[in-house]
């Protein structure tokens, strides 16, 4: 760390400190705030749920009321499936086929950290910016947590692997062998579209070990540039395939050799956030406390619109 | 058809709950477990995760509440929210992760509170009797409040007032909770 971030660091602990101990409520709010807009910024640059499927917000008015329970719900709406036109003789008149329509539930839930507590007066002397580490951490694990559960609901509505989904006939967790090779990539890339409802895959979530196998193709594989600058430069997120790539470092949740794919969003389901990160902080004394918490619901509605492919024949540690 | 309501099987913080710093547990509730009823005592298995029931001399835990979603068939297949799918498991091995659990929220018995539940046995309750809870093998009773022994039975609670009709015309008995094994 330079001596120019560390004195940065040490300003913005002792303001902190200041407002902290400030019994002007409106200074302590100011406190608040600032953690409060700086977390808001990292939930729309980290975590991967939200980019497959882009965050929803909603406000009281948008929820709907249930009678079983207090928990907040929204319902949602799924297009009704066509039994399809058929060709009759002259004459021949329309079989009735009276118009329903699905839907489901979205009940949210509420997500926080821990509470951290501190005597404010050992802040006064830490050269980092402790408001920015913990704040990180705290978005962090929450982030997570979503990301975990995404998917949990994923791996839930495909039912396991090689399990054929009745309802669109076909696997959509399927093992392939063979490593993962350009033929291998192309096979899962077909999972999704082999179903009944034949959506494409918009999006790719891999894990950073998964891409060192693509890194290791050569020139026969991915043509001279592409190997070249994958040497060079290494992976970065990118198109590939004509595919959205999303790569991870959580392999707690997404294995070396797992691939998932997902369609658009509108194919998938819903992210709803009815109450974004918010930083509660309080000082009693010397004592501050503050913790996060938010309040989302999300839930995969068309299992057409997943797939997922654990290739074998890799290398893992 | 009767309408099932969010007060049909509850349990109430007299006193002593809601507080910032109650001690307050939330776990999974065990896949072997029965479904989760408000009120209800619950114990932790071997695993650290919920089962309904009491289990010898373990802590009980009184269910509060749970994380409601809808996990099944749905109108194109199955589907799943993610409301229930969130674990805080990600610090944890990658085999356990990628499976639905139900979280739920427990009061420890020897946090300091006076409760009210609806679950109980149907009987006379006076001041300062012992209270037990039936265990994880009673079926579709377990997790019920009822009379205990002491020395004989786990003793999770001490009634405070006995029994009473709450506003939403329920039986309820109120009582201290406690932990005395035997």
């Amino acid at each position: 760390m330079s001596e120019n971030t560390e004195l940065n660091a040490r300003t913005y602990n002792r303001l902190f400190v200041d407002k902290l101990m400030s019994d002007d409520l409106g200074q302590r709010k100011a406190a608040a705030r600032g953690v409060d807009d700086y977390t808001r910024l990292k939930v729309r640059e980290k975590g991967f749920a939200r980019k497959i499927l882009p965050a929803i917000p909603l406000t009281n008015d948008d929820l709907d009321k249930q009678i079983d329970t207090d928990a907040n719900t929204k319902v949602f709406e799924m297009e009704p499936d066509s039994p399809g036109a058929m060709s009759v003789p002259y004459g021949g008149l329309p079989s009735n086929r009276y118009i329903r329509v699905g839907r489901y539930p979205v009940r949210f839930a509420r997500l926080q950290t821990p509470r951290w507590v501190k005597d404010v007066s050992e802040l006064r002397s830490l050269d980092m910016d402790v408001r920015q580490v913990v704040s990180d951490n705290a978005i962090d694990d929450m982030l997570a947590e979503e990301d975990g559960g995404l998917l949990a609901c994923a791996n839930n509505v495909m039912l396991g692997a090689d399990m054929v989904v009745p309802e669109t006939d076909t696997a959509h967790w399927r093992e392939l062998a063979g490593g993962i090779s350009r033929d291998g990539l192309n096979e899962a890339l077909k999972i999704m579209p082999q179903s009944s409802r034949k959506f494409e895959t918009e999006t790719v979530l891999v894990n950073s070990i998964f891409v060192k196998d693509v890194q290791k193709w050569t020139r026969d594989e991915v043509g001279g540039d592409m190997a070249e600058e994958l040497l060079r430069d290494g992976w970065a997120e990118r198109n590939l395939l004509g595919r959205k790539w999303l790569t991870t470092i959580k392999r707690e949740l997404v294995g070396d050799g797992t691939m998932y794919m997902f369609a658009e969003p509108k194919a998938l389901g819903k992210f709803c956030v009815l109450e974004d990160v918010t930083m509660y902080l309080d000082r009693k004394a010397f004592m501050i406390e503050f913790f996060a918490y938010s309040e989302v619901g999300a839930a995969i509605a068309n299992v057409g619109g997943v797939a997922r492919a654990d290739f074998t024949g890799i290398s893992s540690y | 058809m009767a309408l099932t309501q969010s007060y049909d099987n509850e349990l109430n913080g007299v006193k002593g709950w809601f507080s910032p710093y109650a001690l307050d547990k939330t776990a999974d509730l065990a896949a072997t477990s029965d479904e989760f009823v408000a009120g209800r005592v619950y114990s932790l298995n071997a695993s650290g995760n919920l089962v309904r029931g009491l289990i010898d001399n373990a802590m009980p835990l009184f269910g509060f509440s749970k994380i409601e979603g809808f996990t099944g068939a749905g109108p194109a297949g199955q589907m799943a929210n993610l409301s229930t799918h969130m674990s805080g498991r990600f610090y944890g091995d990658q085999a356990i992760q990628g499976t639905a659990a139900e979280r739920v929220l427990c009061l420890v018995a020897t946090g300091g509170y006076e409760l009210e539940t609806t679950e109980f046995t149907d009987a006379a309750y006076a001041p300062n009797a012992l209270l037990t809870a039936q265990d994880e093998n009673a079926g579709a009773t377990s997790g019920v409040v009822e009379a205990g022994t002491f020395g004989a039975d786990t003793i999770c609670g001490v009634v405070s007032d006995g029994t009473a009709t709450n506003n939403f015309s329920k039986s309820v008995l109120r009582f201290w909770p406690v932990y005395l094994p035997h």
